[in-house]
């Protein structure tokens, strides 16, 4: 059953034309002129329950000004979200009470007082039974591993303890959706995995829908069934992860010291489809996984170049989208 | 009653949040106690220059100045975040988790506030009530007494909604600080009888920023009681209900137009 409509959804920006400079700043004043943004544009889908989607795209593509407006911080220009039939107009405080949000660059936790206190504040602002509460906060806590610094400030917990209590506020109201904005950004890979192991146990044992946001391509492939792709404001792609595995997954590129001379001639008789890149301080050698073997070009680079030190690297989220965008 | 109930914990967390910091909490306190007495310090220089200002003494003054200042400091002391408002936290995106909340963006930026440093005005205001009072001869009753007392509290539910109605025009211009700043200062025109200004400032205080109908007029019953005293507080109680409702009819409608920020 779908939990999410989002139809013709869009967002437009208006920004005041200015000229560089304070001369431009002055003009600006006496000057009615607009530019238009549009962030969103027409954009719509449904999520069903339970679905763990990865809404990617690159910076400034339009991600997280859809996601404010799937979770009521901002109005649509135009078009509709309705979360469990119900829209924001109306019904801003009834959808608030059955979501949970996670922004990986605002907390939403009380600054200055111990941890402990958001969530007693958050058991009233979401009216949750004293019976509820107590299972779920100590849930949560054992989850996260968050009894060594309950009685903290929030301001002296470090960024992994904080995204962990962020991510527990979140969720103690027992909501239906969770929307997370880059949960793990900035965090080290126990954190990252502990989040990422907190987000399946949950979605497992509770059904939970999840709408998630991030750059990084392990966050996709441990959590999501299906992605969304967007780029300008528009779904370039929505479907499930082993189709756009399969279509740009495989792509490899290794770098290595741009001191080695590399025979490109050569490099691409043997390995075919190969594509050489001369990045100033490295070369990036970029092939499909489907076309060459890695480690046959590994073996052969290392017996015939004699290096030392490379570094190999998966298709990032950028350069899938950048290739989706070119074919569109 | 489940928003009093909320109320209180949201308040009991900003007291806790101001007293981390106790230091800070006291200077503000102090120093809003001296900003009073000097603004009040500089009034008696200038009243007690003169006899009388127009029938009234300095007592008289210094008791309007009481009620004002009382007014003046309940606003602050409940609702001082919708300066933060209006100069940063829209512009910086900073409301973002109010929106999240199954309350209203308003009620949460009231409740999440208490300012300590109001304590200053409150004190000063007292005193002034107290001291000044006791040199001036009443003749309305306990109904005068009331009068006074609701004048308060529409004076600072005037005051409130007005910061309300300037605060969301930040929703719209992203920054309505300096707006507020200098509508603020209307608020010093009810220090001072009503008498002695304009006509058009008269009627402006009465019936469109009703200030001066709620301070002013209560004042006045306190030495000559008015037959119609059970009207003013009816018109009172009205103008405040009407003004504020505007007020919080604007908010509504500017809240929708917050942009956030880019992440």
């Amino acid at each position: 059953m779908s939990i999410i409509n989002v139809k013709d959804l869009s967002k437009t920006f208006k920004k005041p034309v200015r000229e560089e400079g304070l001369r431009g700043m002055v003009k600006a004043l006496f000057s009615r002129k607009y530019d238009e943004v549009r962030a969103v544009d027409g954009i719509s889908f449904d999520i069903e329950e339970g679905e763990i989607v990865g809404y990617i795209g690159a910076n400034g593509a339009g991600k997280s000004t859809t996601i404010k407006m799937m979770c009521g911080i901002l109005h649509p220009t135009g078009g509709s979200v309705t979360v469990g039939g119900l829209d924001f107009e109306k019904n801003r405080q009834k959808i608030n009470k059955q979501m949970g949000v996670v922004f990986g660059q605002k907390t939403q936790l009380w600054w200055d007082i111990p941890l402990i206190e958001t969530f007693k504040i958050l058991k009233s602002i979401y009216e949750v039974s004293d019976e509820d509460y107590e299972e779920r906060f100590n849930y949560l806590c054992d989850l996260l591993d968050m009894r060594p610094f309950l009685t903290q400030t929030v301001r002296s917990l470090s960024l992994g303890q904080r995204m962990r209590a962020d991510f527990a506020a979140a969720l103690i109201h027992s909501p239906k959706i969770v929307y997370l904005d880059e949960p793990t950004i900035g965090l080290d890979v126990l954190v990252k995995d502990k989040i990422r192991g907190a987000i399946k146990e949950l979605n497992k044992k509770y059904n939970i829908t999840v709408i998630l946001t991030t750059h990084d391509m392990k966050d996709i492939e441990e959590l999501c069934n299906r992605i969304i792709i967007i780029d300008k404001g528009k779904i370039l792609y929505d479907g499930s992860l082993a189709n756009i595995k399969y279509r740009f997954g495989n792509t490899k590129t290794v770098f290595i010291p741009s001191n080695v001379s590399l025979d490109e001639g050569e490099l691409k008789e043997r390995f075919g489809s190969i594509e050489l890149e001369d990045q100033g301080e490295r070369w990036a050698l970029k092939f499909s996984q489907s076309d060459v073997d890695l480690d046959d070009m590994l073996l052969y680079l290392i017996n015939t170049y004699h290096i030392k030190d490379f570094k190999i690297e998966d298709i990032s989220i950028e350069d899938i989208t950048k290739q989706l965008y070119e074919k569109h | 009653m489940r928003y009093l109930k909320l109320y209180s914990t949201y308040a009991k967390l900003s007291l806790m949040s101001k007293l981390v910091y106790k230091v800070n909490a006291i200077i503000g306190v102090i120093a809003f106690l001296f900003t009073e007495a000097t603004s009040l310090l500089t009034l008696y220089i200038l009243v007690s220059s003169v006899p009388s200002i127009d029938g009234y003494s300095i007592y008289h003054i210094g008791f309007l100045f009481g009620l004002t200042n009382m007014a003046v400091g309940i606003d602050h002391l409940l609702t001082d975040r919708l300066w933060t408002v209006a100069y940063f936290e829209v512009k910086l995106g900073k409301l973002d988790h109010m929106f999240l909340r199954p309350l209203p963006v308003l009620f949460q930026v009231i409740a999440s506030e208490v300012q300590l440093e109001a304590l200053g005005e409150l004190i000063i205001a007292a005193a002034l009530l107290i001291l000044c009072g006791s040199q001036l001869t009443f003749t309305g009753g306990v109904g005068a007494v009331l009068l006074v007392i609701l004048g308060i509290i529409c004076a600072a539910v005037i005051i409130t909604s007005f910061k309300i109605m300037v605060a969301s025009l930040a929703f719209k211009f992203k920054r309505s600080g300096p707006l507020l700043q200098f509508i603020y200062g209307f608020s010093g025109y009810t220090k001072y009888p009503m008498k002695i200004y304009p006509k058009i400032i008269q009627a402006i205080l009465t019936f469109v920023i009703p200030l001066g109908l709620c301070l002013y007029y209560p004042f006045e019953n306190l030495f000559a009681p008015m037959e119609n005293a059970p009207l003013i507080a009816l018109a009172m109680v009205g103008f405040t209900a009407v003004f504020s409702a505007i007020c919080i009819f604007v908010w509504n409608k500017l809240v929708k137009m917050y942009e956030s920020t880019g992440t």
